[in-house]
C-alpha cells in the first residue's frame, strides 16, 4: 500500500451466481483515496457504485463472491487493514465501521431505527466506539447535532426519525455517521431522494465538514453537477468497471475515455445555448448476464476500433496527474 | 376576468386554478382543513412552443398537470383549451364524456414508467388503447397504426406482442410516448418524465421529444425538478413553490435574471456539471425547509426562507403580476431587487 | 418520414436482447411459471386433485354401502394387507380373515387375524349398489374381497360395524364441497361489497368496512354456534348442508373483501389507470380491462386460503354436533364418534377423518401460499 493513501481498491471483482447465470458485477475496479480528499464516483445505475462502496464497510450482500482483489485501510495510528480478509463481524470490523469509517445512504430511514429517538441511537455508537460517560454523551450528541445545523439541537435529541423531514434526517444521519471522527466517510447517494435546495444545504455541510475535520470522503452520486461541486477526483464507473478515474478538472476539461466524453456530451448545462441537440450515448447498457467481450463499452462506443476492442480486455494506462482510464485508445 | 393579455397564439389558458384536497380524520371523516396543493396558478401556454415548470418536490406541478387535463377536479378557477379548429373550450364546465372527446388533442406522458404501463397487456393492446377507446376495432388498421406509432419513437414493431416487462424503463418511456401520439394530439403534458431514467437514456428520450415536437408541432407542459434539463428544452418557465405560481418567464431572461427570490435560490442550489463555474458558485443562498401545502402562512409562503422578507411580505401575499410582457412575478419587493442569475461566462 | 427517424441516433439499435419466451407469456402463464418453482406448492396441487377424485368418485372407490350396518364386526380394527402366505408363498394382495374373541374379565369384543383363512383382494368387483354420480345404478366398486360374506376393513369399522373407509370417501364428498361452495358464496358477497367499497369510497366505503370489522370482531365458535343452533332439527339435511355453507360464507367474506378493496384503493391511484381515462376509456372499461384483471392473481389466491377455513368451519360445526347430523356423512360428522377419551382409546383409528383433515387443510395452505408468492408474476 502507498504511503499516502488511506484507502485503496485494488482489481476488485464481485460477482453473483443465480438461477439465470453469472452477474459480473464488478469487474477489476481499481482505485485510491488520499487523507482529506473527495473521491466522486460517478455512473448510471447497476454500475457497481454502491456494491464497491459496500465492500470497504465488507458489507456485501450474501449472496456475492469476491472473485479476486483486495480492500486496504489505513488506520490513523498507521496499521493497515485488508478489509476483504476480515471476517464480515470480526472485532476489527466493528472497530472500522463507525470508529474509523462511517456511511451515509440515500434513504436514511434504512440506516436510522425507527423505535429509538436520534439522541439514543446517537448514543449507542458512542458508547460502542468510546468510553465517555453518559454525560458527556449527552453533549457530545447535541454538539454533533450542532454540527450539522440541526436548529435545537437538545430537542433535536429527542426526537424520532420520522417525525423529522428528509433533509433533517439525512443530516441526523451525517450526525451519526462522524460521531466518532472517522477519517474516512462513505456516502452512497445521499442527496438522489432529496430536493435541490435541500441537497444544496447538505452538499454545502458535507464539503464544510469534510474541510473542519480534514476526513476523506468517498461520495456515489450518478449527478455530473454534483460531482463538479463536491469532488477532488472522480472515478467513473460502467458496468463494473472504473473506466477512467481522474482529478475533477481533468474528468469535465481532458476526458481520456469515451465514455466519459459521451455522458459529459449528453447532460444539459446551462449554457444559455438554445435547443442544441443532445449528443446521445447508443443503445442501452448490456444485461449484466453476457458482458461484452473485450471493452465491455465497445458496444456503445464511438470510437471503438474494430478487432482490437471487440475481442482484448484494455489494460489501465496511466497519465500524467495520477489520471487513468482503461481504453485501447490510449495503449501503444 | 383577468389580470394578464392572453395572446392570440396561446393554445391553453388557466387562471386561478385552485385545487385543494380536503384533509379527512377520523370516522366520520371530519374535515380539518386542505391541503392547498394549487392555489391561485395562472398562466398560458403559446401553441408549438414548450412551457417548462419547476419547483420541488409537493409544490403542485403534477397536481397542475392533472387539474389541466381534468384528471381531478380543480375546485376553482378556469382552464380554456383551443381545439385544432379554433375553438375555445371551458375545460372547467365539461362532463366527463365531453372531456373524452377532447382528450384526444391533451396527453400525459408520466413520471415512473414501471406504474404507468397496465403489466397485463402487451405493447400493442396498450398502444392502440386510446385508438379503441375512441371506435377504431379493425384489427389490421390497429396494427398498421400501433407499427407507425412504435417506428415514430423508435420502438422495434415486431415486438408488440411483449408485455412491459420485457422493456427498460427508458423503452418503456416510449412506449407510452407512443400511446399519448395515438390520437395525434396538440398538447402533450410531460410529468418528470425523464427524472427516472440515466443520463444517458434520458438524453435520447429528450431528443425524442424534441423531434417529435418539430414533426409534428406538439405543444409541451415539461414538468421536472431539474433547472438544467429545463432550461435546454423550454421556451419559458414558470417557477412554483408551495402550490403558487411565483415566477413565469422566457428561459433566457429567467437564467440572466431572475425575479423572484426563490428562483435566485433555485438558481445558486443547481449543481452546475462544470467545477469551474461550480467553484465560483455564490453558496448557502438557500435556508429552511420548503413550505407545506397543508399549512401555508398568511403572508409569502416563502417568507420565512426568503432574505429579502420584510414586515409586508409576512402580512400580504403578493398577486402575480406582469412586469413585463410575458414576465411575471409573485413578489412584493422584485422591483427593488437586483438578483443573481446562473453566469453562464465565467 | 418513418426512414427518416430509423436513421437517428435516438433510435433503438438492433442489438438484440436475449430473447424470453417470459417476454410475451401472458400474465396467467406467468403465474403459473413461478408457482410451479414452489416444490411444495405443486405437490399440494397433486394431494388436492387426488382428493377432490375421491371425492367425485366416492361410490366407486368405497367398497361397502356407508350407512349398512354390520352387527358381527363392531370396532374392527383397520386389518392390514399382505401378499405372502404365512408359509411364504406368494398369494397376491389379500386380508386374512376375522376371529371374533370376547375377553373372559371385561366381556369385551376385540378381533385378530385368523391365518387360516386368506381371504384375496379383487378389483372391480361387484357389491353393493348405489348411484354413480347421483343417478347411473350400478355395483361396481373398485376393489373388494372374495366370498359374500368377507369383509375388507382397510381402515376399520365404528360401533356399528360401519366401514371406515368407506364413510371417509363419501364423508369427503359434503366436506370439499363445503369448502367449494362456502368460498363461491363468500366470494360473491366478498367481491361484491369489496369492489363497492373500493370503487365508490367514501360513506359506502365506511359502512362496509365497519361491517366487516364488526362480523371479524365478533368470536367464531360462539357465533357459529348462534347461527346453527337457529336451524331446526327436524330440516331435510341438504338444505341444511346449504345453510351451513351460507353461514360460512356470511362469517368469511371479510378477508377476501378486504383483499379486494385493498386493491382496487391501490390500484385505482395507480398511473395506468389514470393513463387509460386520459386516453378515453370509459369507467365500465377501467373497471373491467384494468382493474379486474390485475386482481385475479390475488382473488385466486385468497380464495384457496379461504377454503380450508371453510372446511374447519365445517368440521368444527358438525363436530360439536351443531352443523350436519348423521345420517349425512362429513368428515366432521365422523369425528363425533372420536368424541370421548374411552372410544379413542378403544379404537383409535376413527381418528383418522381428523388425519384426512389435517392433510387437506395443509395442502390448501400450502397451495395458497404459493399462488400468493406466484400472484405477481412482475416482481423482479
Ligand atoms: N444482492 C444482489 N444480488 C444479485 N445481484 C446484485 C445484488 N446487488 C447488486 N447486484 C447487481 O450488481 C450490479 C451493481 O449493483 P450496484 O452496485 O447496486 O449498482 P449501482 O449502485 O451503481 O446502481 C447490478 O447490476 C445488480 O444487478
Ligand atoms: N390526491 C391527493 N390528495 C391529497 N393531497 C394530494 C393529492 N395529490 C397531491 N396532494 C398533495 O398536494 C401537494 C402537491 O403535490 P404534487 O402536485 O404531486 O407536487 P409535485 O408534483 O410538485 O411534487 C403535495 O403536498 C401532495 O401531498
Ligand atoms: S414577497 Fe417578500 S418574502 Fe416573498 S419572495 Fe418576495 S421578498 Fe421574499
Ligand atoms: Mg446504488
Ligand atoms: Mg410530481
Amino acid at each position: 500500500m502507498q504511503d499516502e493513501t488511506i484507502l485503496e481498491i485494488n482489481d476488485l471483482n464481485i460477482c453473483f451466481e443465480m438461477r439465470e447465470g453469472t452477474v459480473n458485477a464488478v469487474n477489476g475496479v481499481t482505485f485510491s483515496v488520499k487523507p482529506g480528499e473527495v473521491l466522486g464516483i460517478v455512473g448510471e445505475s447497476g454500475s457497481g457504485k454502491s456494491l464497491s462502496a459496500r465492500s470497504i464497510m465488507n458489507l456485501l450482500p450474501r449472496n456475492a463472491t469476491v472473485t479476486n482483489g483486495s480492500v486496504k485501510f489505513r488506520k490513523n495510528d498507521g496499521e493497515v487493514v485488508d478489509i476483504l480478509a476480515e471476517k464480515r463481524e470480526s472485532r476489527k470490523m466493528r472497530e472500522l465501521r463507525g470508529g474509523h469509517i462511517g456511511m451515509i445512504f440515500q434513504e436514511p430511514m434504512t440506516a436510522l431505527s425507527p423505535v429509538h429517538s436520534i439522541g439514543k441511537q446517537i448514543m449507542t455508537t458512542l458508547n460502542l466506539h468510546t468510553d465517555l460517560s453518559k454525560k458527556a454523551q449527552v453533549e457530545r450528541a447535541a454538539d454533533l447535532l450542532a454540527m450539522v445545523q440541526m436548529p435545537k439541537p437538545m430537542e433535536m435529541l429527542k426526537k424520532y426519525p420520522h417525525q423529522l423531514s428528509g433533509g433533517m434526517r439525512q443530516r441526523a444521519m451525517i450526525a451519526m455517521a462522524l460521531s466518532c471522527n472517522p477519517s474516512l466517510l462513505l456516502a452512497d447517494e445521499p442527496t438522489t431522494a432529496l430536493d435541490v435546495t435541500t441537497e444544496a444545504q447538505i452538499l454545502d455541510l458535507i464539503m464544510s465538514l469534510q474541510d473542519e475535520l480534514n476526513m476523506a470522503v468517498i461520495f456515489i452520486t450518478h449527478n455530473f453537477g454534483v460531482v463538479a461541486e463536491i469532488a477532488d477526483r472522480v472515478s467513473v464507473m460502467y458496468l463494473g468497471n472504473a473506466v477512467e478515474t481522474a482529478s475533477v478538472d481533468d474528468i469535465f476539461y481532458h476526458p481520456k475515455h469515451p465514455y466519459t466524453r459521451a455522458l459529459l456530451q449528453s447532460i444539459p448545462r446551462l449554457d444559455g445555448q438554445k435547443r442544441r441537440r443532445l449528443q446521445t450515448i447508443e443503445g442501452m447498457v448490456p444485461d449484466p448476464f453476457n458482458l461484452p467481450t473485450g471493452c465491455v463499452f465497445h458496444t456503445r462506443c464511438a470510437e471503438k476500433m474494430a478487432g482490437k476492442c471487440t475481442s482484448q480486455i484494455p489494460e489501465l494506462t496511466h497519465f500524467e496527474n495520477d489520471q487513468m482510464a482503461r481504453c485501447h485508445l490510449h495503449q501503444a | 376576468m383577468t389580470n394578464f393579455h392572453i395572446p392570440d397564439d396561446a393554445l391553453i389558458s388557466v387562471e386561478k386554478l385552485q385545487m385543494h384536497f380536503p384533509i379527512k380524520k377520523g370516522f366520520l371523516g371530519r374535515e380539518l382543513g386542505a391541503v392547498k396543493a394549487v392555489d391561485d396558478v395562472s398562466f398560458y401556454i403559446r401553441k408549438g412552443e414548450t412551457l417548462g415548470i419547476v419547483g420541488e418536490s409537493g409544490s403542485g406541478k403534477s397536481t397542475t398537470a392533472r387539474a389541466l387535463l381534468r384528471a381531478y377536479e380543480p375546485t376553482g378557477g378556469t382552464i380554456r383549451f383551443k381545439d385544432p379548429e379554433g375553438n375555445w373550450h371551458d375545460l372547467t364546465h365539461k362532463s366527463e364524456a365531453e372531456m373524452r372527446q377532447l382528450r384526444q388533442y391533451m396527453q400525459m406522458i408520466f413520471q415512473d414508467p414501471y406504474a404507468s404501463l397496465n403489466p397485463r397487456m402487451t405493447l400493442l393492446q396498450l398502444v392502440s388503447e386510446p385508438l379503441v377507446n375512441n371506435g377504431i376495432t379493425n384489427k389490421s388498421e390497429l396494427e398498421d397504426r400501433v407499427a407507425d406509432l412504435l417506428i415514430k419513437v423508435g420502438l422495434r414493431p415486431e415486438n408488440m406482442t411483449r408485455y412491459p416487462h420485457a422493456f427498460s424503463g427508458g423503452q418503456r418511456q416510449r412506449i407510452g410516448i407512443a400511446r399519448a401520439l395515438a390520437l395525434n394530439p396538440t398538447f402533450i403534458a410531460a410529468d418528470e418524465s425523464v427524472s427516472a431514467l440515466d443520463v444517458s437514456i434520458a438524453a435520447q428520450t429528450i431528443n425524442l421529444l424534441q423531434d417529435l415536437q418539430e414533426q409534428m408541432g406538439l405543444t409541451y407542459l415539461f414538468i421536472t425538478h431539474d433547472l438544467s434539463m429545463v432550461e435546454h428544452i423550454s421556451d419559458r418557465i414558470g417557477v412554483m413553490y408551495a402550490g403558487r405560481l411565483v415566477e413565469v418567464a422566457d428561459t433566457a431572461s429567467f437564467f440572466e435574471q431572475p425575479l423572484h427570490p426563490y428562483s435566485e435560490a433555485l438558481l445558486s442550489a443547481i449543481p452546475i456539471p462544470d467545477p469551474k463555474r461550480a467553484r465560483a458558485k455564490k453558496r448557502g443562498l438557500v435556508k429552511g425547509e420548503v413550505a407545506d401545502p397543508a399549512n401555508l402562512p398568511v403572508g409569502c409562503a416563502f417568507a420565512s426562507r426568503c432574505p429579502h422578507a420584510s414586515e409586508l411580505c409576512h402580512m400580504s401575499n403578493p398577486e402575480l403580476t406582469e412586469t413585463a410582457e410575458g414576465r411575471f412575478v409573485r413578489c412584493h419587493h422584485s422591483a427593488d431587487l437586483k438578483l443573481q442569475g446562473a453566469n453562464y461566462d465565467q | 418520414m418513418s426512414e427518416q427517424t430509423l436513421s437517428d441516433p435516438a433510435v433503438e439499435p438492433a442489438v438484440e436482447v436475449k430473447e424470453n419466451s417470459s417476454y410475451t407469456a401472458k400474465p396467467l402463464t406467468l403465474m403459473w411459471w413461478r408457482f410451479k418453482k414452489h416444490k411444495l406448492a405443486l405437490w399440494s396441487l397433486g394431494v388436492i386433485i387426488v382428493l377432490y377424485l375421491v371425492a367425485a368418485f366416492a361410490g366407486f372407490l368405497a367398497p361397502y354401502d356407508p350407512f349398512k350396518h354390520n352387527r358381527l364386526h363392531p370396532f374392527v380394527p383397520p386389518q392390514s394387507i399382505h401378499f405372502f402366505s404365512e408359509d411364504g408363498t406368494f398369494q397376491g394382495p389379500f386380508v386374512y380373515g376375522l376371529k371374533r374373541q370376547r375377553d373372559p374379565n371385561t366381556a369385551r369384543l376385540s378381533f385378530e387375524e385368523d391365518t387360516s383363512k386368506i381371504n384375496r383382494i379383487r378389483f372391480f368387483v361387484e357389491g353393493d349398489k348405489y348411484n354413480f354420480w347421483g343417478f347411473i345404478p350400478t355395483k361396481l366398486h373398485l376393489f373388494g374381497v372374495e366370498g359374500k360374506r368377507n369383509r375388507i376393513y382397510i381402515l376399520g369399522t365404528d360401533k356399528l360395524g360401519r366401514d371406515l373407509f368407506s364413510r371417509l370417501v363419501y364423508g369427503a364428498r359434503v366436506t370439499l364441497s363445503v369448502g367449494l361452495i362456502g368460498v363461491f358464496f363468500s366470494f360473491v358477497i366478498g367481491i361484491t361489497l369489496g369492489s363497492l367499497a373500493g370503487l365508490i369510497g367514501g360513506t359506502v366505503d365506511t359502512i362496509i368496512q365497519r361491517m366487516a370489522e364488526l362480523v371479524r370482531s365478533i368470536p367464531t365458535i360462539p357465533l357459529w354456534l348462534g347461527l346453527a343452533a337457529a336451524l331446526p332439527v327436524n330440516w331435510d339435511p341438504i338444505l341444511v348442508y346449504l345453510l351451513i355453507t351460507v353461514i360460512l360464507a356470511l362469517i368469511g367474506w371479510t378477508n377476501l373483501a378486504r383483499v379486494v378493496r385493498g386493491h382496487f384503493m391501490t390500484i385505482r391511484n395507480q398511473d395506468f389507470v389514470l393513463a387509460a381515462r386520459l386516453s378515453g376509456a370509459t369507467k365500465t372499461r377501467i373497471v373491467t380491462r384494468h382493474m379486474l384483471p390485475s386482481m385475479t392473481s390475488y382473488v385466486i389466491a385468497a380464495i384457496s386460503l379461504a377454503i380450508p377455513e371453510m372446511i374447519l368451519g365445517e368440521t368444527a360445526l358438525s363436530f360439536l354436533g351443531l352443523g350436519l347430523r348423521p345420517p349425512v356423512i362429513s368428515w366432521g360428522v365422523l369425528l363425533q364418534d372420536a368424541q370421548n377419551l374411552r372410544s379413542i382409546a378403544l379404537a383409535p383409528w376413527l381418528l383418522i377423518p381428523g388425519v384426512a383433515i389435517v392433510v387437506t387443510i395443509l395442502a390448501f395452505n400450502f397451495l395458497g401460499d404459493g399462488l400468493r408468492d406466484a400472484a405477481d408474476p412482475y416482481q423482479k
